[in-house]
């Protein structure tokens, strides 16, 4: 609201008084007049404007990407046609599109490979003169892109990214994470644990050699050690690897009651069955910090039952949340038979606050987008009320954490969690002075 | 704990030895190189899922990955292979990458890029106590498989007719052509053996790994490490090649984690440099 | 004594088209509804295909492992930029380049000791170690699996003034003229007495050595010449991207130069660029079309198959073949 009012006082006041406000980063335009900047205005002065988004359909992410991509597909077409929960934000509600024009798109393959995802982008931006991009599962897939739209000058709302580094060290001006990062995840489920599995647990960690790995696995130590848990080992594994023997004979073997599994995708597939046959999974309380997707369906509820985690989004939350009740209606509708994830979550969320941002800034114009976002006006999604951080552009979202059901306990195939609670945003967020974020310019 | 890992070594080195081995019989008797090796592991390992899920039976699935590897073999040999037998090595390199791509896509495209289900046999479930650490049940299952399997290969390449034929007429097609002996069809059944014994390893390996379309690249290229410390086209060697590389995953990994893989193309460096024909390879082959 | 498919005639016409093509490149693109930046990676790629033709096309070594260099080159050109320790753009790609024939030397030494298909094994397992040094035991240098963000873009210091390449034109000049320098350069080779051994190895690498060529000796030479190509194309693809990617030591990597190269002509040195130009473009139209979207990969895969089934030569080879027998019939 705030904001709406600021920029109403600057465009009648006019350009002194403009500069004379001063407000941090608004030095950038004002009124109806936005300086040129990226695909802004060339991408906007016909009747529609483009989002390029990049998803990986082959490759190690594929079945997440194809998740992404139905996410993206429903997003669009509930915006253009002023359904579903589009329909429900207020800046949007009642409207077809976006600022009275067709928001059209195109999904390009990033094969898990931030080569790709890189070469689409670029073409996205310069030859559809895309207005905004978004996409990728993996960080750095991400982590490329939002170097790509920093340049560009082009607004990128990522796909799945779930490192510290996204919002931190790699953060840009131009890119915005939903999903989060490790330092949350270890945040909302510390307590959960605690409460579930007492202060006296001693830990033992698989830990992926790669940065992700690193930060989830050290923010899980730093938040369970501060609550009385010891930590007996960090296993560390090379990435990528498909034999856990070596390492799970260490873990099997050693005086910890919790198995802490920080690996990630098909890695956590294959060294959390390789765990189950080591005997580790009835010695010990298994804690999945960050689940993958499609996780649950490789290791089977067999394994799943009694698992802590959390999960970025999980569709039992339309029995808290309204708006996921009607994503995941209208989800249904679109794909009969498909139960979205949350890497689908992610993408419909980001087109939703992107959407909103330009409803309520009145413009495309990346810059005053940016600026509208950061001012972090609270918007109501599928996790409750959101809103962007200014000062390094991570959702402040809640967290829902989870635990595994046993086979009998599911109501569909897919029913995979009996969430235990969604921990709200003031509990998990990272300080920002804790974040290593220095946020480049607008130019 | 060394006693342990060196047990891995072995169950690692055993699944490694049955796929390196159907590697080592389409080059040692048919001079092919087959880079799609890695999508016929894959693809054995979702036929028997597609059956043990149906089923619930294990075995039942080890053998459908077995026939449904064989037959594809039959296909992709009469179909395209045959033609290649007469072209120079790389090109036999290429089109079997194409086909390695091309049968990972179509796995892709039908069932998706999502990690299927493949649990643990319910003969294979528990973890046994040898001397003072556990170990899972499953993978000295693993190691006992495998070793029939090689037993049963053996005496089909070296005790059968089958086998017989294929020896000579690796050495010298013309002269088993001219005793009336269909070669054509002898070179068609060798490699639909090699791609069964893929395939079987597929899903032996399944209920270990994450079932996925892009499984069969690393193992790809293990096994192809594996014949070369084990010396190409050589039956024992593939043997002797999987427990060297399972054994220096396994023992270097113990020590320092972020060398276990560097190891084993370091170590196979020093195969080439010290003995270049593989430890069990004869000098000229290849 | 047979020479090879390039241009018998000598002459410089073949550069000159080469030129002009370069010149020309990012107006065709533009043409049909492609960018710029599409052009630059093509170059890129055609840059790094040339080393793969000389080794592969030229004299018969097919490597499975060239993501090695493409990557330590890349990796080593980022690194000293970003972190200042050398600002000169081309005096980093310089020593990336120069480090990346180093490898090459060394691995070739071990590799060169086999031949054919137990070679493209071997190529193939020395990428994989460079792939797994990348990932783990050289994390701090190399940003792991997020591999090394904030390449500058190349500039050339002039004395007071400084050339600044960081447009997208600016960009694509910049390795448009790299990639002419390299394409002259790998013309001159094969066009040398050297090339000549190197074709001699190709047809036949036994009467090769029995007319007293140093064959080892040789092929090392070539080999290292090719990786090197392959460490200036991965430093180029840093500074063009702003980001190296790990991804440049992949094993899909090594698999698509070689795919390139063989679609577009191997033997031919402007194959490998055709052969990218066309890959990445069916690439990026195939997923226009809603129907193939996620299969696109699939009917590549399938194409691949076709044409090394049935075209050998590839499309520059093809285009050439054509061309040969309508001189002779007219």
């Amino acid at each position: 609201m705030s904001l709406n009012r600021e920029r109403f006082l600057k465009t009648t006041a006019g350009a002194a008084a403009g500069v004379a406000a001063g407000a941090s980063g608004m030095h950038i335009a004002f009124g109806a007049d936005y300086s040129p900047i990226g695909t802004f205005p060339a991408g906007t002065q016909g009747d529609s404007v483009f989002l390029g988004l990049m998803c990986p359909l082959t490759g190690s992410y594929s079945a997440d990407g194809e998740d992404l991509r139905r996410g993206y597909v429903l997003a669009l077409e509930d915006l253009n046609n002023g359904t579903g929960v589009m329909g429900k934000i207020p800046s949007l509600a009642g409207k077809k599109g976006l600022l009275g024009k067709k928001v059209a798109y195109k999904i390009a393959d990033s094969e898990t490979n931030p080569n790709t995802a890189v070469q689409h982008a670029t073409e996205f931006i310069t030859q559809n003169k895309a207005i905004m991009i978004s996409g990728g599962v993996a960080t750095s897939e991400v982590i490329a892109m939002g170097k790509v739209a920093q340049q560009q000058k082009v607004l990128f709302m990522t796909g799945a990214s779930g490192s510290n580094d996204t919002t931190g060290k790699d953060c840009q001006r131009y890119m915005f994470r939903s999903q989060c990062d490790a330092y949350m995840v270890a945040a909302a489920i510390t307590p959960i644990l605690a409460k579930a599995l007492g202060t006296k647990r001693k830990a033992i960690y698989l830990t992926p050699d790669y940065s992700y790995g690193h930060s989830l696995a050290n923010s899980m130590k730093e938040f369970t050690e501060k609550i009385g848990w010891t930590t007996v080992a960090d296993v560390v594994a090379p990435f990528p690897s498909s034999d856990y023997s070596s390492y799970l004979t260490n873990i099997a073997n050693s005086s910890a009651d919790t198995f802490i599994n920080i690996e990630f995708g098909n890695d956590g597939v294959a060294s959390t069955k390789q765990a189950a046959q080591f005997g580790i999974l009835k010695k010990m309380q298994l804690v999945v910090p960050n689940i993958s997707t499609y996780f649950p369906d490789g290791v089977g509820s067999d394994i799943m039952g009694g698992v802590y985690g959390t999960q970025e989004w999980f569709y039992r939350l339309a029995d808290i949340y309204p708006l996921s009740k009607v994503f995941f209606d209208e989800y249904e509708k679109k794909f009969p038979g498909i139960i979205p994830r949350w890497t689908g979550h992610i993408a419909y969320t980001q087109v939703a606050l992107w959407a909103d941002a330009v409803a309520r800034a009145k413009t495309f114009h990346p810059p005053t987008v940016i600026e509208t976002l950061e001012a972090g006006h609270p918007i109501d999604l599928m996790l409750g009320t959101v809103h962007y951080r200014a000062g390094d552009h991570q959702l402040v979202r809640p967290v829902p954490v989870v635990v595994g059901k046993k086979h009998v306990d599911m109501a569909n195939k897919e029913d995979w969690f009996k969430i235990v609670d969604v921990v709200p945003a003031d509990k998990v967020m990272q300080p920002l002075a804790g974040t290593s974020c220095k946020m480049p310019s607008y130019t | 704990m060394i006693e342990a890992q060196l047990l891995n070594g072995v169950a690692l080195g055993s699944i490694l030895a049955l796929v390196a081995l159907g590697l080592t019989i389409i080059f040692g008797l048919l001079g092919l190189v087959n880079f799609a090796h890695g999508a016929f592991f894959m693809v054995g390992a979702y036929a028997g899922w597609i059956v043990y899920t149906q089923t619930g039976s294990f075995v039942l699935g080890v053998a459908t990955a077995l026939v449904f590897a064989f037959i594809v073999g039959i296909v992709v040999e009469r179909v395209l292979i045959r033609f290649y037998y007469k072209r120079p090595p790389e090109d036999q390199i290429l089109v079997t990458f194409g086909l390695n791509i091309v049968l990972v896509e179509t796995v892709r495209a039908i069932f998706g890029g999502k990690t299927q289900l493949v649990p643990s046999p319910s003969w294979g479930q528990g973890a046994v106590q040898i001397a003072d650490f556990v170990y899972p049940q499953y993978r000295l299952e693993v190691v006992g498989i495998v070793a029939l399997t090689l037993a049963v290969m053996w005496l089909i390449l070296f005790k059968t007719r089958l086998g017989l034929i294929v020896r000579a007429g690796i050495d010298d097609a013309l002269i088993v052509n001219i005793l009336g002996i269909n070669v054509n069809r002898t070179f068609m059944l060798v490699f639909a053996l090699g791609v069964a014994v893929a395939g079987l390893s597929g899903i032996i390996d399944a209920p270990i790994v994450a079932v996925y379309p892009d499984m069969g690249t690393d193992i790809l290229v293990q096994s192809f490490v594996v014949v070369v410390i084990g010396g190409v086209g050589s039956f024992a060697g593939a043997i002797l090649g999987g427990i060297v590389a399972g054994e220096i995953v396994s023992v270097t990994t113990a020590f320092a984690p972020d060398y276990g893989q560097v190891m084993l193309y370091v170590a196979m460096a020093l195969v080439l440099i010290l003995r270049p024909q593989g430890l069990l390879g004869v000098e000229g082959r290849a | 004594m047979k020479l090879g498919p390039v241009g018998d005639r000598s002459g410089l016409w073949v550069e000159g088209a080469v030129a002009l093509f370069l010149v020309l490149f990012p107006s065709i693109f533009a043409a049909i509804g492609a960018g710029t930046d599409l052009a630059t990676r093509i170059l890129i790629l055609g840059l790094f295909g040339l080393g793969v033709d000389l080794i592969f096309g030229f004299t018969g070594l097919l490597s499975f492992g060239q993501a090695a260099f493409f990557g330590s080159g890349g990796f080593i050109t980022a690194y000293l930029l970003i972190h200042n320790i050398v600002t000169n753009s081309l005096a980093a790609l310089a020593i990336g380049t120069i480090a990346a024939a180093i490898f090459g030397a060394v691995i070739g030494a071990l590799a060169l000791r086999q031949v054919g298909v137990y070679f493209a094994m071997l190529t193939l397992a020395f990428g994989q170690l460079f792939y797994f040094l990348d990932i783990s035991p050289l994390r701090n240098f190399t940003g792991s699996e997020n591999g090394l963000p904030g390449v500058p873009k190349p500039t050339i210091p002039l004395g007071a003034t400084t050339l600044d390449f960081s447009s997208s034109i600016g960009t694509y000049v910049f390795v448009a003229a790299l990639y002419f320098i390299g394409f002259v350069v790998a013309r001159r080779i094969v066009r040398s007495p050297f090339g000549a051994v190197l074709r001699a190895i190709l047809e036949n690498p036994q009467r090769a050595a029995a007319v007293g060529h140093r064959v080892p000796r040789y092929k090392l030479v070539v080999f290292t010449i090719a990786a090197a190509y392959g460490g200036l194309a991965g430093g180029l693809l840093g500074m063009f991207q702003g980001y190296m990617p790990p991804e440049a030591f992949s094993i899909d990597q090594s698999g698509e130069i070689i795919v390139m190269t063989v679609i577009g002509g191997s033997g031919t040195l402007i194959g490998p660029l055709v052969g990218a130009g066309v890959w990445i473009y069916l690439r990026q139209e195939l997923q226009n079309i809603d129907a193939i979207a996620g299969i696109w990969k699939l009917i590549l895969g399938l194409v691949f198959i076709l044409l090394i089934t049935g075209f050998r030569r590839g499309i520059v080879g093809g285009i050439m073949a054509l061309a040969r027998r309508w001189r002779r019939e007219g």
